[in-house]
């Protein structure tokens, strides 16, 4: 069993298991973190999953895994992996069955004394405008057609149906649309879950939470971006529902036999791949697109009634109760993208399960706006806990695609974390540190506990140490809604 | 436990096709048997009259009372006035039998037994929905699945017995292992069906906290996958879609297996009606999938993806 004495401290946030480890190795496996984050890596398989993640043919540079690294199926959770567009791979398991779940951020100029008077008001009134809960309808259904377009067009949808900004529009990931997303390539049992499901929250670890800018670590950034010290914000964390989980399921069955068909050796099921120039290779990228398109359209009727739900509330009550968008990521997804590999740039697919796409400055795919800031990064925080807003650096762009962590990190399993705590308390405690909690199952609150999770503080500093992003903002938690 | 929940069908045909006659055959085999039935009739008419004019409890009734019960020493007789009486209201309601069979309730969603006869109309009800089996005596029937013939009253009770035992705890079993993300189950049984019932049912342990007392819902499964591990996984997904397909949420717990080779399945699965969900369980992986043999006969690790 690989152990810590096999890896090799390469700076003081970076730690290498030479290919040499395995002779199936392709490359080698790199975890990024302080040695707390190293240490507490050991604490289940992730490890043991990012060398199966190394040894998958023409993967590029190292198999990396971010400071909130933990144990997932296939991937780990927090995984990065490349391979070149041309005549690599791509594995349904390297995105995840939840395809672009992503975090977005809203914020206003509204002041935190404002809003409390109607914090329970708001919190129940957007509890019932945004459904949440397992298997739960959302706020919209759509025709058949209608679901084509979502599937082809994301937020660019919402905007032509009134649920979206321009403005939005140019502080999400992709303008919210990935090109190349092809309806048909989804699978029909897919676009069955998908119909119903637009505009709902779901239940796990998703959430909709109401913070409060606590501390500006960078002034101007914050400022481009929105953020005022002492200001309600409203990060919105959820994916692509039950369209995403059947394209991935479907999609990761058709490629059962690939592995052998394109002689691609696979030490573990869940991470069957097939080319990316294959038949089913260029299917399933296609399917995913769609379904990363569906979750931006997802978030995208979230955040429409989320300030519907501020404008029922707080219209008349207070001065300015406006939602801008902050900016909207993807945590699960693939992406053809150029970086610089040798010193060439070259065409690839980046793989990135529970890690954020961290764009520098001036990089190219980033709207006007950022160009001079770089790409928000948005770190959520374990519920009830503070959550972070990075921004993108040339340093991740050099040394991991462009990419960061995505948030806290589980370090105790559901089951312990159930043995450990009851839902009543944990509701019980966080309205003591003045956090209102909506939630349709208190099991669930127990699961998501906060003692289940790594301190966010401890994965920021973990990525900012290896200068993958820089702190802008912090934000904390005054309201919860969780399905 | 003893059981996951009671297994319900309704037998259901044409007017005059004999309902009640195979029915009531049934049910004395199955009380034979030492079997609790509740035998429950549905009927369109309003008016019927329960109880006998000049009874004590049929004048409390005409005198307005909403609800009359009669106890003897050895029964209970109740009759209630319900505005829109819905018959899952009264299954949700009972307990401490074995197994519900419902005359009627053709639309309903209810597992179905249809009751065919040459003399009546040679035929199948057309647009039945949930239709498991047919008893019949028209020999070239239109219907491919599952038929017994009209005086096979021994195979029919068979046929039921064995879904009161499909419903019973089963031979195999399940426990959550640690699994710091998402949850997974480590799954024994005795022999492959065994394997896939012990598999479906810890994985809606997971996702289901509590489920209405009766199956209320049958579901067929046909599937062909690479090996025996992806059936296993294919199983675990479509029932899991199925769950969730239609309105609420379903929890499949009693299953009849017709063919169940390493690569194929064709099934038949009884789903209660979730009350109480626990988890979201977005899909059952291939991560660290294997059947392997064991103590137990056949176990693997199941990982689930919440």
């Amino acid at each position: 069993m690989v152990e810590k004495r096999h890896f090799r401290q390469l700076t003081p946030y970076i730690w290498e298991l030479p290919k040499t480890y395995d002779p199936r190795m392709q490359v080698p496996a790199r975890i990024f973190g302080s040695a707390e984050v190293f240490e507490q890596a050991f604490g289940d398989s992730s490890v043991q999953q990012l060398c199966n993640v190394a040894m998958l043919p023409g993967i590029v540079e190292a198999a990396m895994a971010m400071p909130d690294v933990h144990e997932g199926y296939g991937f780990p959770i927090g995984g990065v992996a490349a391979f070149p567009a041309d005549t690599g791979l791509i594995s349904p398991g390297g995105v995840g069955y939840d395809i672009n779940c992503g975090v977005r951020m809203l914020a206003s100029t509204l002041p935190q004394s404002e809003i409390m008077p109607h914090l329970e008001a708001l919190t129940r009134t957007i509890y019932h405008n945004c459904p949440s809960g397992v298997g739960e309808g959302g706020a919209v259904h759509l025709s058949s057609r209608a679901l084509d377009q979502v599937l082809e067009s994301g937020a660019t949808w919402a905007k032509a149906n009134g649920y979206a900004t321009r403005e939005d529009l140019e502080a999400t990931e992709d303008g919210g649309c990935i090109p190349g997303a092809r309806p048909e390539a989804v699978p029909q049992r897919a676009r069955e879950r998908g119909v119903p499901q637009l505009g709902s929250l779901g239940a796990g670890n998703h959430f909709l939470e109401i913070d409060v800018v606590d501390e500006i670590f960078d002034a101007d950034v914050a400022r481009d971006f929105g953020l005022q010290e002492g200001c309600v914000v409203v990060q919105i964390h959820c994916g692509s529902r039950g369209l995403g989980h059947e394209v991935c399921g479907q999609y990761l069955r058709r490629l059962q036999d690939a592995p052998q068909r394109y002689n691609i050796p696979i030490a573990d099921r869940e991470l069957a791949a097939a080319p990316l120039n294959s038949p089913e290779g260029r299917d399933y990228l296609a399917a995913m697109f769609a379904a990363a398109n569906y979750a931006f359209a997802n978030r995208q009727v979230l955040a429409h009634f989320v300030r519907l739900s501020f404008e029922q509330v707080l219209a008349g009550k207070v001065r300015d109760w406006q939602l801008r968008q902050v900016y909207d990521v993807a945590h699960n997804i693939a992406k053809i993208e150029t970086h610089v590999v040798g010193g060439k740039p070259v065409k690839l697919v980046v793989h990135r399960k529970g890690a954020t796409r961290a764009f520098p400055p001036g990089h190219p795919d980033l709207a006007a706006r950022f160009q001079k800031t770089g790409q928000p990064v948005l770190v959520p925080g374990s519920m009830g806990t503070t959550s972070f807003v990075l921004v993108g650096t040339p340093q991740a762009m050099a040394e991991t695609f462009g990419s960061t962590c995505h948030g806290a990190g589980r370090t105790m399993s559901r089951k312990a974390a159930t043995r450990q705590t009851r839902g009543e308390q944990v509701q019980a405690e966080l309205r003591r540190q003045g956090i209102f909690v909506q939630t349709g199952s208190l099991r669930g609150l127990a699961e998501e506990a906060p003692q289940a999770y790594k301190d966010v503080s401890l994965v920021v500093d973990s990525v900012v140490g290896a200068g993958l992003a820089r702190k802008v903002a912090r934000v904390r938690p005054i309201a919860v809604i969780k399905g | 436990m003893e059981r996951w929940a009671i297994p319900c069908f309704s037998f259901v045909g044409r007017s005059g096709v004999g309902k009640t006659t195979v029915l009531e055959r049934v049910v004395a085999a199955l009380a034979q048997r030492g079997y609790r039935v509740a035998a429950i009739k549905h009927t369109r008419h309003a008016d019927l009259e329960t109880d006998l004019p000049g009874k004590d409890t049929r004048r409390f009734w005409d005198a307005g009372a909403v609800q009359t019960v009669l106890i003897t020493p050895e029964r209970v007789a109740q009759v209630r006035r319900v505005a829109a009486p819905a018959l899952e209201d009264v299954l949700a309601g009972i307990r401490d039998v074995d197994v519900v069979l419902v005359e009627g309730d053709k639309t309903g969603p209810l597992p179905k037994i249809e009751v065919v006869r040459a003399a009546c109309t040679p035929d199948v009800l057309p647009d039945l929905v949930g239709r498991i089996a047919c008893i019949t005596d028209v020999p070239d029937l239109s219907w491919d699945g599952l038929a017994f013939a009209l005086d096979a009253d021994i195979a029919l009770a068979n046929f039921i017995e064995e879904w009161i035992v499909a419903a019973q705890a089963g031979v195999g079993g399940w426990e959550e292992l640690e699994h710091t993300a998402d949850l997974a189950l480590r799954v024994w049984a005795p022999d492959l069906p065994g394997l896939f019932v012990a598999a479906a049912r810890g994985m809606f342990s997971l996702s289901a906290a509590a489920t209405a007392p009766t199956f209320t819902h049958a579901e067929q499964l046909t599937l062909h996958a690479v090996d025996r591990e992806a059936l296993l996984v294919d199983w675990l997904n479509e029932l899991l879609y199925l769950s969730e397909a239609g309105a609420g949420q379903w929890a499949y717990g009693a299953f009849r297996f017709e063919v169940l080779t390493g690569r194929t399945l064709r099934a038949l699965a009884l789903g209660a009606q979730v009350t109480a969900r626990r988890n979201e369980v977005k899909a059952a992986t291939f991560h660290d999938i294997a059947i392997r043999e064991s103590a137990a006969g056949l176990e693997t690790t199941l990982v689930f993806d919440m």
